[in-house]
């Protein structure tokens, strides 16, 4: 595998994803609503803190499946159907090394995304840890870095032409992160209660500190690692079918991952297709860990280990699937 | 003529050849067929029912929803992206015809996608029935109920009059206002109008668009005081305008829950009546609670599951023809993902439709004191905004028709055609006459 | 004099970017005017502003300064429509319609009642030679197979002004020739022809009159003839000398010219020399592949 040419596509794509107005839209959106959360959540009877955590969790495995699967549509399949390949696969590159290189490039800005929302779930989940109250100087510093990062990418296409989309995604990552780094060092949340992940209780000192939750990193890492296989999927998916198919396939895929337990962990003890379905679908339960979360307990660093194990394994999986479909695949140039 | 019906026709076959049609199809059946295997249910006809009406034909609306989102969005917005539209409107084509017939194929599509998982869900529920309990049980749940409600009580004139009785003797001192007390007389007023003591009777009113005919109902929710074994007598009457006891029953009740009482012979002609009940027990603290709001209902049977399913999905294809308006809009004006995301954003909003008009009812969207002038400020504009979007969106607020159809209720002519005429078809319009206004002021044809 | 089918009054158009700020001068002071029955030609290297200018003429962009009539009214009128055949630089057509079908949608929106639709739509075939396509899917045709089918689609409605937007690109040389017959023969029967190409040699063979853009701007224009002539040159062509005579004709010009002058044989140009050993081999093996010898003008295009 040559570096030259596998580097310049891995840049390629990098280059080329954020530059969908839809992918800028959609991560804007979801990071925007993970952060809103703590004061549009009401009426949730002390719960406020699992609430907001279950949420954006959620939202952090559901956005990286929606900007997974156009993301590898667009970057794959639109080059198979626009006839750009052969132009690509003239150049000393092989097809496997075409491939991993779409699928880096996919994951890299995945990654970017997957980031920001880790970030913005930590931030978002110190401001509900108030209870009856929103610790603001959490979440105000979210909405100021999405809103710096499209007012400088304004004025870097008005100065230098750049394009807006993809500057714009970029710079919310760095802002974004300013943003994180700048709230660690905060320590108050104000009056009031705090959740401990379920036990609250009253600090007579009025202004205490609130704790910076790193089990969410584990747990959003473990949701990326799932998001991980689902972005393979997307990518074999992108292979032969648009975006509407691969996103529909890949969401059934996502379903029934949900209820691979419910659906067959019983019959798998009898029959043996159950077994073998069982075991080749992905199972999503043991990535979601927010539950574990609940009642002030903790992710061990030591499940990283074989969840990560078995994300690689099965992405490995449906990876060589897809090299070795398109090795056979007669190509339009 | 000729153009639009060969532009409707025309891009129902590139729907169908493409494929999305495929895909959703598949996974329709897969949904419809297989989901209500895979479910348990909780052994019971109602249970079935509830399962194939709420998740499967919920989830077959989903899908048939997202599908129409994509193809409104895709309808123009595809053309574009290929430089199609340059040649198509280079030929004698209004660009509204092309805007229209296109919408009209999608809608046709979704409809009878729509109409198809319906009728798969009826197929399945008829093969339960066969699976599950008696026939007259099956007869009792696949029929749907016409509910008929009683005249809302006016509790603020009620607080006021209680108000104005305890002035009278003398409980209140002058000096304590009436607007102190209006929380509290609000709350008895509300009790008293939802709770009757032994010895005395409660009425509610009845004014009705047409005659009572047919089989009617009348379905009570109640608590009672007290733990006791023994019944409590009471009585049931229908008095027309002038008072007149038209008809009456005597009934006891034990415990609490939920009573069916047949009107029988039902009382003929009657648009405005009172229906009373009147506690028999001699004994004040024997105390029978009817539920606030539904706690008590006239029930008449209106016609059969299937029809009103069906009525349910004429419904919800009026909402997805709403929905193929706005993505053919936004695909009139922006890429295919972009309009797709504005489409989509708009769909969520609507489904948090609910949410809004909590917050613009509560006036704030946040939990607590705003900590400065400029959260404040920000919570007020959010406010603004959502008052703004709230006439758009509750036209489309129908509530949920296969949670009704599931429960048996009736999807009353007001509701159907009420919708489709009177909140659908103004919306439409309104969003076709700005679809194609953009539509006819973009450029199509990039620099090459 | 008949009014001008087209025309277009110190025309300009600029692309801008978000902020409105000049990105591209596409056309700028175009004005130009075409008669009934001739074929104009619009040339210039890529980026000229030739097919921009002609989105212009078809109402697809919208113009920053001038005007444009179109049978004496703005090209936006969709009544216009019916009397233009257009055929885009870019032939995306349908590719899940074989050929009927296409050329059968662009009929139905031209409102021509469905049997004269069937009759135009053979004729059609025949005349662009691909009445044997049968069931074949447009996405499985060659580019010039493609190409046939788009000026096929823009004949559909017997018009009174052709627009083409490089026609010929895609063609092999047989195709070329086959087109620029059409054009000629389009001409002969009174229709407008609108050329826009920068394959000179065949817009040369066609034009009446053209016209050459350059960033967007007029830089010549008028009749082919008169733009092409070199002033004080002349050419003689002379059949079957022997060399005697040759050399008797070159003393008598050396004489009266005061310096021997070049004698050279004549040269046939590439394309005539490539369509006389084509058709000969036709002639020798029988029909190729792919496409075949067209017929002559439908009989519709009167």
């Amino acid at each position: 595998m040559k570096r030259g040419p596998f580097l310049s596509i891995t840049r390629l794509t990098l280059v080329e994803i954020p530059r969908q107005p839809a992918l800028l839209l959609l991560s804007s959106t979801l990071l925007l609503l993970m952060a809103s959360l703590p004061f549009l959540i009401t009426h949730s009877l002390g719960e406020t803190g699992k609430l907001q955590r279950d949420s954006n969790l959620a939202l952090l495995f559901l956005g990286s499946l929606l900007l997974a699967v156009p993301a590898a549509c667009g970057a794959l399949g639109s080059e198979l159907r626009k006839g750009r390949i052969g132009a690509l696969l003239s150049k000393p590159l092989s097809r496997s090394s075409f491939l991993m290189a779409k699928f880096l490039g996919v994951a890299g800005v995945l990654l970017a995304f997957q980031i920001m929302a880790i970030q913005v779930t930590i931030m978002s989940d110190r401001a509900s840890a108030i209870e009856f109250g929103v610790g603001w100087k959490f979440i105000v510093p979210i909405f100021v870095a999405a809103l710096l990062a499209y007012v400088v990418a304004a004025l870097l296409n008005f100065a230098t032409r750049r394009p807006f989309v993809s500057s714009a995604f970029w710079l919310l990552l760095l802002f974004m992160s300013c943003a994180f780094i700048y709230t660690l060092f905060l320590e108050g949340g104000g009056d009031g209660m705090i959740d401990h992940g379920g036990h609250s209780h009253v600090d007579p000192a009025g202004v205490q500190a609130i704790p910076v939750r790193w089990d969410l990193l584990i747990a959003g890492i473990l949701l990326s690692l799932a998001a991980l296989m689902l972005q393979a999927l997307a990518l074999l998916c992108a292979l032969k079918l648009p975006t509407l198919p691969a996103l529909s396939l890949c969401s059934g895929f996502f379903l029934l991952g949900l209820m691979s337990d419910y659906l067959l962990a019983e019959r798998a003890e009898q029959m043996l297709w159950a077994k073998v379905l069982h075991g080749i679908l992905p199972n999503w339960q043991h990535f979601w860990m927010a539950d574990a979360l609940t009642g002030g307990g903790s992710i061990p660093l030591s499940y990283l280990l074989p969840a990560t194990f078995y994300a690689l394994c099965w992405a490995g999986g449906i990876l060589l699937l897809a090299m070795a479909f398109f090795e056979r695949m007669e190509l339009q140039a | 003529m000729t153009a639009f019906k060969a532009i409707l026709i025309h891009h129902l076959r590139a729907m169908l050849r493409e494929k999305v049609a495929l895909c959703m199809l598949l996974l329709l059946a897969g949904l419809l067929m297989l989901l209500p295997s895979s479910l348990r249910d909780d052994g019971s006809l109602d249970g079935a029912l509830r399962l194939q009406t709420q998740y499967s034909m919920g989830l077959a609306t989903v899908l048939v929803a997202f599908m129409t989102l994509w193809c409104s969005a895709s309808a123009i917005s595809a053309d574009v992206a290929n430089k199609r539209l340059q040649h198509i409107l280079s030929l004698p084509l209004r660009r509204s015809i092309l805007w229209l017939g296109r919408w009209t194929a999608v809608i046709l599509l979704s409809s009878t996608l729509l109409f198809i998982s319906a009728g798969v869900t009826l197929f399945r529920i008829h093969r339960s029935v066969q699976r599950y309990s008696s026939q007259k049980e099956a007869a009792t749940l696949l029929r749907a109920r016409h509910l008929l409600f009683p005249e809302a009580r006016d509790y603020d004139q009620l607080a006021k009059e209680f108000i104005e009785i305890e002035r009278l003797k003398g409980s209140v001192p002058d000096e304590v206002s009436d607007e102190s007390l209006m929380q509290d007389a609000l709350a008895m007023a509300q009790a008293q109008s939802t709770s009757v003591r032994g010895g005395d009777s409660l009425d509610w009113n009845f004014q009705l668009e047409r005659p009572l005919r047919g089989i009617l109902h009348i379905e009570a929710t109640f608590d009672r005081s007290g733990i006791s074994a023994r019944q409590l007598p009471g009585s049931w009457q229908i008095l027309d305008e002038r008072g007149q006891e038209r008809w009456a029953s005597e009934e006891q009740v034990s415990g609490s829950g939920q009573v069916f009482i047949p009107v029988d012979p039902i009382p003929a002609d009657l648009t405005q009546f009172t229906l009373r009940y009147r506690n028999l027990s001699p004994d004040p603290a024997q105390v029978l609670f009817f539920q606030p709001g539904n706690g008590v209902r006239l029930v008449q049977p209106a016609g059969s599951f299937t029809w009103n399913l069906l009525r349910a999905t004429l419904l919800l294809c009026g909402l997805l023809a709403l929905l193929a308006a706005l993505g053919m809009s936004a695909g009139a004006l922006f890429s295919l993902p972009v309009a797709c995301y504005v489409t989509a954003m708009l769909l969520l909003l609507e489904l948090a439709s609910g949410t809004l008009e909590r917050a613009v009812s509560e006036g704030s969207t946040l939990v607590g004191d705003a900590p400065n002038q400029w959260v404040e400020r920000l919570d007020q504009l959010t406010i603004g905004t959502y008052k703004l979007l709230l006439p758009i969106l509750q036209p489309l607020n129908i509530g949920n028709p296969l949670a009704q159809v599931a429960e048996g209720i009736w999807i009353s002519n007001r509701l159907l055609w009420g919708s489709l005429f009177l909140r659908f078809t103004p919306l439409f319009c309104l969003l076709a006459l700005i679809g194609i206004l953009l539509f006819s002021r973009r450029e199509v044809a990039s620099q090459s | 004099m008949s009014d001008p089918i087209l025309s277009t009054e110190d025309l300009g158009k600029t692309f801008r970017d978000f902020w409105r700020r000049p990105r591209a001068r596409a056309v700028d002071s175009l004005s130009l005017s075409l008669e009934p029955g001739e074929v104009y030609g619009l040339l210039g290297p890529n980026g000229s502003g030739k097919s921009t200018s002609i989105k212009l003429i078809l109402g697809l962009l919208h113009p920053d300064k001038g005007r444009i009539r179109v049978f004496g009214k703005s090209p936006r009128d969709v009544k216009v429509k019916h009397r233009i055949g257009y055929l885009p630089e870019e032939s995306n057509l349908y590719p899940y319609l074989d050929a009927r079908e296409s050329l059968r949608f662009t009929a139905a929106l031209f409102g021509i009642d469905p049997e004269e639709r069937e009759w135009r739509i053979t004729q059609l075939l025949e005349m662009v030679g691909l009445s044997h396509t049968g069931r074949r899917r447009i996405g499985e045709f060659s580019k010039g197979m493609a190409r046939r089918i788009g000026l096929a689609q823009a004949l559909i409605n017997d018009p009174d002004l052709v627009i083409l937007d490089e026609p010929t690109s895609g063609l092999d040389p047989l195709g070329t020739r086959q087109v620029k017959d059409i054009i000629r023969s389009l001409a002969e029967r009174g229709k407008t022809v609108l050329l826009s190409s920068h394959l000179l040699a065949d817009v040369e063979d066609v034009c009446d009159r053209i016209c050459i853009l350059y960033g967007g701007i007029v830089r010549a224009e008028g009749p082919i003839r008169e733009l092409l002539q070199v002033a004080n040159h002349l050419q003689l062509q002379l059949e079957d000398l022997d060399p005697e005579k040759r050399n008797q004709l070159l003393n008598l010009l050396e004489d009266m010219l005061g310096k021997r002058p070049q004698l050279e044989p004549s040269r046939k140009d590439l394309e005539t020399f490539f369509l006389e050993v084509v058709a000969k081999a036709r002639e020798d093996s029988g029909e190729a592949s792919g496409t075949r010898k067209e017929g002559e003008l439908a009989e519709f295009l009167v």
